[in-house]
């Protein structure tokens, strides 16, 4: 497998690393592929430097097959064998080189302004937001669109957290988040799955930020069978957070209470 | 970007008027005097074209007491012992309400009602009541005054209503039964069925219109429109020239993200509409009535009369304070179902000393199961329980049966099972059979209140001997209304064992 060194003119690094995660995909994970290619050359075009990076976590040879010729693409592709979503971004996050990392699931797509503006809304406050789309648009089985929660906007309250989640994995963070909090291996026999849920919460507990980036989009492809859906089978609860407990609201009741008007 | 030739175009999905040719709605006669009032002819003087007897029918039809008495002060509401039935909801409108603008229906918006009116170019005559003009003109020209039901979702989602107007049926019963979903924003209420709904005109969304009442003006919106709008903005943007084009780009390497795609797929926008944003409110208002960060058990129970307490649920929060004497017990009342107005439950005078309760129906309106569940799981977790115990409980069964394994990490499980909990077949342990056999592995206890259920349930299940020790008899031999000191012996010391491995679990 070509492996290419990223694009980094400047030699401080990437701005951004675009990571696919790809498992069992085939041939649909060309299209996030290109997906990823267009943004990477939106991003370009907007001043930006990009890693393209590919994960194959116990790929199938159809999905391995699906990247053969990725490294002419200038797109990084390594191969692990964890068989956990969480284990498999926790590797892409050590491999890349990019001040922020943004992730893509390898049969889904991102509207081709994401890079850029993911990135000037996570540069809005360096080091302490995580950009998240507008609008999660759902397809294939199943047609929906989830409009996603800014964390900054009055209306939101943190303890919808608690009951369910807001945001997934498809987001960009300054590679720093992700090292400081690395993603959890699914324990399915204990009940507990949900690792973007289970992030989000850990993420807010120190004290992050989840905005949404306007104008963005991400495209996601609803199968019958996913990880999702087996942690929903299997009645899993994200794993347990400060923010589970009623102390951790209390307390911020108070801090809250004695901040200046 | 590379461009790409679309094989599939898209084909939106015909939102077109229903039929002209369609015939007049169906409209329920409901039930109460024949004959319009004075006070409804009075108000129907600046409406000439308006038929009093029909609108007087479809009044009483759209009437929903509870939203008119939320914009009642409590002088007025004392007047009428605190609850308005329809009669006098209508009595009270017809008199006061009506001039001064206030609501008596869920599914009248008078905003929304007169953006409608001038898409199509009507006028409100000088004086007329809004909702009274809708009832007469507005309805004869079919138009939805709310944004909470979208007629060409619903028609498509529910065909069999037939030519009917579909927003007639949905008054008839789309409003009370739980399966029918008004709007591509969901449905508006938690899922549970609430039986007596219809018999008092409550509909199912009352509840979510309701929240947070004294932060809107009811007589002009709610919490759940308010949320509704904010959505249809999100869907309107979606609909830009920028977003447009930013799906088309997608749909040039991926035909599926627009295939035939229509325009009003579901949508949730949290914090404005999703399926558990009300329970989220809801689990927030219970930590703040329970006002505390820590109690070391939980009883759960069906409900806190006085045979709760005089039964092994009460007996054991009494058992457990006696020989804990630093701990504390918290009762939870967790309903399977609710009536329409469910007020918390008057707290019983003879709960043990230093023993609290809690009534976690009037947070739970319309909850449906899951939802119930969550919010008691919500609640123990929160609460960092130590000791956990669902009492001849089905919610508390359904959390053990879903959650036991992620509870048994920081808690102590235990149960008490009765024989008078038998199905109307006579099967054994009735409603938590299921229930007993996902979670029994779960449990480090399990109470049962007579020798003969101990054996029954030894012989039924084979227990080898280690889960036999798990079974233990709640009364002391010949004293039936006395916990045996030796099973509350047995569960202190359960608690004890696992405490060394809370910190490390937690």
């Amino acid at each position: 497998m070509s492996v290419q060194q990223p694009d980094s003119p400047t030699g401080a690094g990437p701005d951004i690393t675009g990571v696919i995660i790809g498992h069992d995909e085939g041939t649909l994970l060309g299209l996030s592929l290109r997906s990823l290619l267009d943004a990477a050359a939106y991003a370009r075009d907007h001043g930006l430097t990009v890693e393209a990076l590919a994960v194959l976590d116990s790929a199938d040879d159809a999905t391995r097959a699906a990247l053969a010729d990725a490294g002419e693409h200038d797109c990084r592709v390594v191969e692990v064998a964890y068989a956990d979503h969480g284990l498999a971004r926790n590797e892409a996050i050590r491999l890349a080189s990019g001040r922020y990392v943004a992730f893509l699931d390898g049969d889904d797509l991102w509207s081709e302004n994401w890079l850029v503006d993911a990135h000037a809304m996570c540069e809005t406050d360096p080091g302490r937001v995580i950009a998240h789309p507008a609008i999660n648009w759902i397809f294939d089985q199943g047609s929906y669109c989830y409009v996603l929660p800014d964390q900054a906007d009055p209306a939101f309250d943190p303890a919808f957290l608690r009951v369910a989640n807001a945001w997934d994995q498809l987001c960009m963070a300054p590679a720093e988040v992700h090292q400081r909090h690395p993603y959890r291996r699914r324990e399915l026999d204990r009940g507990f799955a949900y690792l973007d849920w289970t992030w989000n919460l850990e993420t807010i507990e120190a004290g992050l930020v989840h905005r949404t980036v306007p104008e963005t989009i991400h495209f996601k492809r609803r199968r019958t069978s996913s990880q999702f859906t087996q942690a929903r089978a299997n009645k899993s609860l994200p794993f347990h957070s400060a923010l589970h407990d009623y102390s951790w609201w209390t307390a911020r009741d108070a801090a809250e209470a004695h901040e200046p008007a | 970007m590379k461009s790409f030739r679309r094989w599939v175009s898209p084909s939106h999905g015909s939102r077109g008027a229903e039929s002209s040719a369609a015939p007049r709605p169906t409209e329920r006669r409901p039930e109460g005097p024949d004959t319009p009032p004075a006070a409804l002819m009075e108000l129907l003087v600046g409406l000439p074209d308006a038929r009093p007897r029909q609108v007087w029918d479809r009044l009483r039809l759209c009437t929903h007491p509870r939203l008119y008495a939320a914009q009642l002060d409590a002088e007025e509401l004392a007047a009428y012992g605190r609850t308005l039935d329809v009669d006098t909801a209508i009595a009270h409108y017809l008199a006061h309400g009506a001039r001064a603008g206030k609501r008596i229906s869920v599914v009248f918006n008078p905003g929304w009602y007169a953006d409608r009116l001038t898409e199509r170019g009507i006028e409100l005559p000088d004086g007329a009541a809004p909702f009274l003009h809708w009832l007469s003109v507005g309805w004869d020209e079919r138009i939805v005054p709310t944004p909470l039901f979208d007629e060409d979702w619903y028609r498509a989602k529910h065909p069999l209503i037939g030519h009917q107007w579909a927003f007639v049926q949905y008054l008839n019963r789309g409003l009370y039964e739980p399966y029918w979903r008004p709007s591509p924003l969901g449905k508006h209420h938690s899922g549970g069925p609430v039986p007596d709904a219809a018999d008092q005109h409550a509909p199912l969304l009352l509840p979510e219109m309701l929240h947070r009442a004294e932060d809107h003006d009811l007589t002009r919106t709610s919490w759940l429109e308010e949320g509704c709008l904010r959505s249809l903005d999100m869907r309107a943007a979606l609909r830009s020239a920028r977003m447009q084009d930013l799906i088309a780009k997608a749909a040039a390497i991926e035909p599926l993200v627009d295939d035939g795609r229509p325009d009003d797929v579901p949508m949730t926008c949290p914090p404005y509409r999703a399926p558990r944003l009300y329970m989220a409110a809801q689990a927030e208002a219970v930590r703040s009535r329970v006002a505390a960060t820590h109690v070391d058990t939980v009883i759960v129970v069906a409900d806190l009369d006085a045979g709760t307490l005089a039964g092994p649920a009460g007996l054991l929060a009494a058992g457990l304070r006696e020989a804990e004497r630093s701990s504390s017990v918290l009762l939870v009342a967790a309903p399977a179902t609710t009536a329409t107005v469910p007020a918390e439950t008057a707290l019983p005078a003879a709960l043990p000393e230093g023993v609290e309760a809690l009534d976690l129906a009037p947070y739970a309106q319309g909850f449906d199961e899951d939802r119930r569940v969550d919010l008691l799981l919500d609640l123990v977790r929160g609460l960092r329980v130590d000791r956990v115990v669902a009492a001849d409980s089905t919610i508390g069964w359904r959390l053990f049966a879903g959650y036991a394994r992620q509870l048994a990490e920081f808690a102590s499980l235990g149960a008490c099972l009765s024989p008078a909990a038998r199905t109307e077949h006579g099967n054994l342990a009735g409603f938590a059979v299921r229930e007993f056999q996902e979670s029994f592995a779960d449990l480090d206890w399990v109470l049962v209140t007579t020798p003969e259920l101990a054996e029954d349930l030894t012989a039924r299940y084979v227990l080898p001997a280690a889960s036999r020790q798990r079974l233990l008899t709640a009364y002391a031999p010949g004293e039936p209304r006395r916990l045996d000191p030796a099973a509350v012996k047995h569960i202190v010391a359960d608690r004890e064992r696992r405490q060394p491995d809370e910190g490390a679990q937690r």
